[in-house]
């Protein structure tokens, strides 16, 4: 596969200017501008990647191009821009559903790669790691996914948390998380049986993932979601080793190292205008009304 | 791609984010989950390329999606940074300044009484 090369031509430029921003947005008092390089870093890959095949350079390529750069387009339209107004007070609750929003569409997005690597490494039989990249990859991102779909439902109110997990259901998940190990493995070492462990293995994962991220306590859903951050680092590693990209591979640790740098230092945010955690947001308005809701059905 | 390779390439760049290229005094810590969740906007790069090298049908329309949903998360994490770092104080002083000030204090304040001593 050429396409790591591809990747890594413009990837040299942008892996600097990555280098560079981190430096000077990590230390306070530098120009915030410095935050533009990110996107900017992320767009001189594309462009790297995408401009060969836009120009007519590689045969049956452009019309993949052109069909990337409106996916992109579309994609960017998406995102929430409207709470985006910088002078409005944010509460912890907006991040914590701005970072539910991501983990959703990178969960989606790490699951549907990890589908399309297994479909492209199937034929080969010798070639494990490839086919252990794509399981571990659809388990990342189904898990991923659907904590980050859970904890957003969560916010809105549309589900309620349920309580913390009793010991023999926590007992309960580990078998099954064993059992997700399980078939990961006979999907990897036995590929021409490996559809129904697969599917089995997907749909227990969304059970798992469900089951978990429904009995989290409020207050710990970001700590979680940065867990899962540092989940979407792994799986950026792996998608690197099947494109043997270095670009993906550096970027990948950095994200592991930033998520493990905020798990461990109990980090906080500006834009929470500088209390605690949740001083006084455990708790949605929506979440407060069901259960008065739930109180008022008890009696 | 040579594992041997790879793993030593994501050591190396594990070790430079948790020694130096990430580290911040405890108040920046949440900027620095901001900034690696808008590189984790990398996964769109991957699902361009599986796009670009798909062979089948069905290959194209998943990654596809993929992109769309890769570019969706990627500018709502930037959001999310440009959000934090536009809320950040700009007069506030450094905590590693105010760190250093104390301990220039106390050492001023040790240094005097020896003074008046001699």
């Amino acid at each position: 596969m050429g396409i790591g090369l591809m990747i890594d031509n413009a990837g040299w430029f942008a892996l600097g200017l990555v280098l560079i921003t981190l430096s000077a947005l990590t230390h306070p008092g530098r120009r915030r501008v410095w935050m533009w390089a990110l996107p900017l870093a992320i767009l001189i890959v594309l462009a790297g990647a995408l401009f060969p095949g836009a120009a007519g350079d590689l045969p049956g390529m452009g019309w993949k191009a052109w069909l990337a750069i409106a996916a992109l387009a579309f994609g960017v339209a998406a995102a929430p821009w409207y709470r985006a107004s910088r002078d409005q007070d944010t509460r912890l609750i907006d991040l914590v559903r701005g970072a539910a929003i991501v983990l959703i569409g990178s969960g989606i997005t790490i699951t549907l790669l990890g589908v399309i690597g297994w479909e492209q490494t199937t034929l080969y039989l010798g070639a494990w790691d490839l086919r252990l990249a794509a399981v571990v990859g659809i388990f990342i991102g189904v898990w991923t996914g659907i904590t980050g779909l859970i904890h957003w439902m969560r916010l809105k109110g549309t589900l309620r948390a349920s309580n913390r997990a009793s010991r023999n259901q926590r007992i309960a998940q580990w078998a099954v998380l064993a059992i997700i190990g399980v078939l990961g493995v006979i999907a990897v070492i036995y590929p021409k049986a490996a559809i129904a462990p697969l599917v089995l293995l997907i749909v227990l994962a969304i059970e798992w993932a469900a089951l978990a991220a429904l009995s989290q306590r409020h207050e710990d859903l970001l700590h979680i979601q940065a867990r899962h951050v540092g989940l979407v680092g792994v799986a950026i590693i792996t998608l690197g080793y099947v494109q043997s990209s270095l670009l993906l591979l550096v970027v990948g640790g950095l994200v592991v190292a930033g998520s493990i740098h905020f798990v461990k230092g109990q980090g906080a945010f500006c834009q929470i205008s500088r209390r605690p955690f949740y001083a006084d947001e455990t708790q949605d308005t929506t979440d407060e009304r069901d259960e008065s809701e739930s109180t008022t059905s008890a009696k | 791609m040579d594992p041997t390779i790879a793993a030593y390439v994501v050591l190396l760049a594990l070790t430079l984010g948790l020694t130096g290229a990430l580290r911040a005094e405890r108040e920046h810590c949440g900027r620095g989950l901001l900034i690696v969740t808008t590189l984790a906007g990398f996964l769109v790069v991957a699902a361009v390329s599986a796009l670009l090298t798909s062979q089948s049908a069905l290959e194209l329309v998943l990654s596809t999606i993929a992109v769309f949903f890769g570019a969706q998360s990627a500018a709502t994490a930037f959001l999310l940074l440009r959000q934090e770092v536009h809320t950040e104080p700009t007069d506030e002083p450094d905590e590693q300044e105010l760190l250093d000030d104390e301990e220039r204090e106390q050492q001023f304040a040790r240094e005097r009484p020896n003074k008046e001593v001699s």
